[in-house]
């Protein structure tokens, strides 16, 4: 074939730019440490690892709202810790208190003063604030303090009942928090399920048990009142009802007395015409049962019946303090089983994310040795073009011409 | 003496020989330039009774080494090297802009849900607020920044195309006087090829070439004929017609290649094809304005979705949230040739329904006409909505306004441009609408243990949205409704089933557990819940919802624009690397023929070195005969 100088000269200019480009590129590559410079490089890898890129960036932020959320719980199972402790020590000093006959007004006084700064502390708990100054248990209304004393010594509750959320994973919204209403608000009475009382009017000295539901396919949420007609007899009426279930029984001292799936018992001597109630629970805070033990630890009782209704008081105080630290006791267990939850899903974050850089790093990455090889082959063949060039090219047959 | 004149012939020859050679070494680099050889003859010969007797040599012409084949061969792929070349050059300055996390809108798309995170976090907190509102701003830059650029493209798009119209024009010119010149010439040379003049014209049409795809046809005058698009004659004998760069009849922003003629201007764009001004044509239509639309697209489902989302809550204020975004259309053109004062206006029915295709609104007099220009797809009469005259198609709806003539036309690009006018519509971090705008509540009073949560909001417009709702149980299976802020009962005797969904004004609740008689549950307006993030959360999980086209998320739907964009420019790059190994190939051929080799050139002028110093020694020989004879004679 014959040859045009022209050609000849055209064809190593194309062919070395051709190979310093690909050096270019591979230079660029391998500085960069990326295969991919842009999307043209390899589009379907690019869109991949631009998906990619995104799945791990929603992950850093899962990992930083897990450890809010870890934070969040943190702090409100501490300050239920210490709720819990002021509420044992509280009902350490009812106990204390029910035996009364070991009681002066002195001693009374004390557990007073203990209980009454007891029940700031509880307050101050509730009132609890994050470090953003964020009330914890006041809801959505994070700016208001949630438990305010009133004129009438009695705690209100101004938050709301929002339950904040955070998310945690591509599924999983983890609740970061507990309304005051549900923590403090929500205690049930007496056992839970039903509560007993006497009547302030009662002239004997007859105190009712706290009771146990023994058919929960019986109990129904109604009130009741057992009332004496005589000494020895009573009767049982369904209040909510107005109806009399249960007429002119006999009455033995602490044998059981059964009625509507639930049982319970009345010692002492009730006189004729003393009532005891039977009422479904209702929910009361844990101000108010802490303050009925204040009102109850106002006076040493001085004579039988002002006995039994203090024995009366106590009893049910240990029953509703137990409540409230049951309520306490379940919420922590709530935000234990919420903790348990962030740590598994936070670790299951991990793993994704570790897989998708593995992937990414699949996609996007130099393969180092290749790229290296291929550059001092690219280097060679530029090499040898010049030297090939140089030699050729310096042929010609007018040198011989002379 | 007839050895005179034999051997003055071979001098002659050999001096032609020399001179063509000579002009062969002049011109080996020069363009185009096709090599030349002496084409010899042998003289008649003198007939004698014994036989002829050579008379010498003469020259039947020059010839010039070229293949029309090839150099027809060698327009074509120059024609799609060059539509190639700068098919890839600006696809891949698009791609560069649109891959690139510092320029892409990918970052910014994170970084918004990112704040957005935090506010959830915090919902109640300024930082993550400010945070948030930086971002968004941030994203709005972003978009408009990346519309602008694109913007930009089309504009220098129709700079260039003006420019090489010039050349085309100038170049037409030059063949066209070429063509002139040839003619006269070959007339005057009895009908001999003007070589050198014949290579400069292919070299003006290979340049031509350069510009766009063209046909040639060659006359018997020796003049060729150059058309260009669907046969348009650019170049006809001596006279070249002229092309014009003018705005688009559809898109006065869009220059079109327009075509002169007596009876007035015709756009051959859509038939244009090839080379530079074919590459910039092919990249608008197939490559710059998708993605323009692309875009602007992304731009109205985020702001549109988003809006809807965050119009549900309420913010710091316990304000209902109002539009986060300005939300943002596409353009609407009049056709250059529009009679009536007619306009018309996009608004958006459905987001997840948009195309990016184009569309042209067509008045006939009585009716409008909606078509999508990619799916031929149009609306038909009935759908059209008597009252506003309004259209809709594929999510999006055109107002027409104004007085139009009959046969009017609009081109409309629902997405088209979108990215430049989306704006932020809240001013300040408290109208961050993060809570919902419904909250639920127990009263501690009630004695059973059912629960009350909010399902979903439906609409805030509803009149009896923000008053307070009370469910309050007559038994366990049935309840009244009570509308706490006007004390009036709504509904009574419902009968209840755990779970299932309460329908209240704009907004349901949902129900479950076991109520007691006389429990109540509450529904209200979310005052002052500033700690509530359930909004904020619901925006949040926006950012990985299937909004555009139905399926995608705003982030996958510009990574799907990137890789588009990108396999595009790949698609070129690979055509390109490949023809330009074919136009590698077919100048190798050409050259291989016509090119000059100065080795060859070489040979050859020794040889008719030694051919005219042989002629000359016969020549020094018939003198010397001729003495001979004289000497014999004259003494």
């Amino acid at each position: 074939m014959r040859v045009a100088n022209n050609l000849y000269y055209q064809q190593f200019v194309s062919r070395t730019n051709n190979q310093e480009a690909n050096l270019t590129r591979l230079q660029d590559q391998i500085s960069s440490g990326k295969r991919i410079r842009t999307a043209a490089d390899d589009p379907a890898g690019a869109a991949r690892s631009v998906s990619i890129k995104q799945a791990l960036n929603r992950f850093t932020q899962f990992e930083s709202n897990a450890g809010f959320a870890t934070q969040r719980l943190s702090l409100e199972e501490t300050a239920l810790d210490s709720v819990n402790d002021v509420l044992q020590r509280v009902r350490e000093i009812t106990i204390a208190a029910a035996n009364t006959g070991s009681q002066t007004p002195s001693t009374f006084a004390a557990f007073r003063a203990e209980v009454a700064q007891g029940l700031d502390q509880i307050i101050d708990l509730a009132n609890t604030r994050d470090a953003n100054g964020d009330f914890l248990f006041a809801g959505f209304k994070a700016t208001t303090q949630p438990f305010v004393r009133d004129g009438n010594n009695q705690v209100q509750y101004r938050g709301d009942q929002g339950q904040q959320s955070l998310q945690i994973s591509a599924s999983n919204q983890v609740v970061v928090g507990d309304s005051g209403d549900d923590v403090f608000n929500r205690i049930r009475e007496g056992n839970g399920q039903f509560s007993v009382s006497l009547a302030q009017t009662n002239t004997g000295t007859g105190v009712i048990d706290g009771g146990t539901v023994v058919s929960q396919t019986s109990f129904v949420q109604q009130d009741f009142s057992i009332t004496f007609t005589g000494p020895d007899t009573f009767d049982i009426v369904n209040t909510t009802t107005s109806t009399t279930i249960l007429a002119a029984q006999s009455y033995t001292p602490g044998s059981a007395i059964a009625f509507n799936g639930l049982e319970t018992s009345i010692t002492g001597q009730p006189a004729a015409g003393d009532r005891f109630d039977v009422n479904a629970s209702r929910n009361q805070d844990i101000f108010a049962i802490v303050e009925q033990l204040l009102t109850a630890l106002n006076n040493v009782p001085n004579n039988p019946t002002e006995t039994a209704l203090s024995a009366q008081n106590f009893s049910n105080t240990l029953n509703n303090l137990d409540q409230a630290i049951d309520n306490i006791l379940i919420t922590q267990t709530n935000i234990g089983a919420r903790l348990r939850t962030v740590d598994s899903v936070v670790a299951a974050n991990e793993s994704v994310s570790l897989q998708l850089q593995t992937t990414l790093s699949s996609i996007e990455d130099l393969d180092y040795a290749q790229a290296i090889t291929e550059f001092e082959f690219q280097l060679f063949t530029l090499e040898a073009a010049r030297s090939s060039f140089s030699r050729v090219e310096g042929l010609s047959l007018f040198d011989y011409l002379r | 003496m007839s050895l005179f004149n034999t051997a003055l012939s071979g001098i002659k020859a050999a001096d032609r020989g020399i001179n063509t050679t000579g002009n062969n070494i002049a011109n080996a680099n020069t363009p185009g330039y096709s090599r030349q050889r002496v084409d010899f003859v042998n003289r008649e010969p003198q007939g004698f009774g014994f036989g002829f007797v050579g008379r010498g040599v003469t020259i039947n012409g020059i010839e010039r080494l070229h293949d029309s084949f090839v150099a027809q061969q060698l327009q074509e792929v120059t024609a799609e090297q060059n539509r190639l070349d700068n098919l890839f050059e600006l696809s891949a300055s698009l791609d560069n802009l649109l891959a690139d996390d510092s320029s892409g809108l990918r970052t910014a798309i994170e970084g918004f849900f990112q704040s957005l995170q935090q506010v959830s976090n915090d919902p109640a907190g300024a930082p993550g607020r400010q945070l948030l509102l930086s971002d968004a701003q941030g994203l709005i830059d972003r978009y408009q920044f990346l519309d602008g650029q694109m913007e930009a493209q089309n504009t220098s798009i129709n700079n260039r195309l003006t420019d090489l119209t010039e050349q085309v024009n100038a170049t037409a010119q030059t063949i066209a006087q070429l063509n002139e010149n040839i003619t006269v010439a070959t007339a005057q040379a009895n009908g001999n090829p003007p070589n050198d003049l014949l290579d400069q014209r292919d070299e003006q049409i290979r340049t031509l070439s350069e510009l766009t795809s063209l046909t040639t046809t060659e006359q018997d005058d020796g003049a060729i004929n150059v058309f260009i698009g669907n046969g348009q004659t650019l170049v006809s004998g001596g006279q070249a017609l002229r092309l014009n760069a003018i705005e688009s009849e559809s898109n006065f922003r869009e220059l079109a290649i327009a075509y002169e003629t007596d009876s007035g201007t015709i756009d051959i764009s859509s038939a244009f094809s090839g080379g530079e001004i074919g590459g910039l044509l092919d990249f608008r239509r197939e490559v710059l304005n998708p993605s323009r639309a692309d875009l602007g697209r992304n731009a109205i489902v985020l702001a549109n979705t988003f809006n809807a989302q965050h119009n549900e809550g309420i913010d710091l204020q316990s304000q209902l949230g109002q539009d986060f975004f300005r939300e943002p259309t596409g353009t609407v053109v009049s056709f250059r040739g529009n009679m009536g004062s007619g306009d018309a206006s996009i608004s958006y029915n459905d987001v997840t329904q948009l195309t990016i295709s184009d569309y042209q609104l067509q008045f006939d007099g009585t009716n409008y006409q909606l078509s999508n220009s990619t799916t031929g797809q149009t609306v038909s009469a009935s759908v059209v909505d008597s009252a506003s005259g309004a259209l809709s198609l594929d999510g999006f709806t055109v107002t027409p306004s104004g007085t139009a003539a009959a046969g009017d036309r609009f081109l409309i690009r629902p997405a088209a441009g979108a990215a430049s006018n989306i704006q932020l519509d809240i001013q300040n971090i408290n109208q961050i609408a993060a809570a919902s705008a419904i909250q639920t509540s127990v009263p501690t009073t009630n004695i059973g243990d059912a629960n009350i949560q909010l399902n979903t909001i439906t609409d805030t417009t509803q009149p009896g949205f923000a008053n307070q709702y009370s469910l309050v149980f007559s038994d366990a299976s049935t309840y009244d409704v009570i509308d706490e802020t006007n004390s009036t009962t709504v509904s009574t005797g419902n009968t209840y089933t755990s779970g299932a969904t309460i329908a209240l004004p704009g907004y349901s609740v949902q129900l479950t557990g076991n109520p007691v008689a006389g429990d109540r549950f509450q529904a209200q307006f979310n005052n002052e819940g500033i700690a509530d993030n359930r909004n904020s959360l619901a925006l949040g999980e926006l950012q990985v919802t299937g909004f555009v086209d139905g399926v995608a998320s705003y982030g996958e739907s510009y990574g799907n624009l990137v890789s588009r964009v990108g396999t595009q420019t790949r698609q070129a790059e690979i055509n390109r690397t490949a023809q330009t190994r074919l136009v590698a190939e077919v100048t190798e051929r050409r050259e291989s023929l016509s090119g000059v080799n100065l080795d060859e050139e070489a040979v050859n002028l020794a040889r008719f070195q030694q051919a005219y110093e042989a002629s000359a020694q016969v020549i020094a020989v018939a003198d010397r005969l001729f003495d001979t004879i004289l000497s014999a004679v004259g003494r």
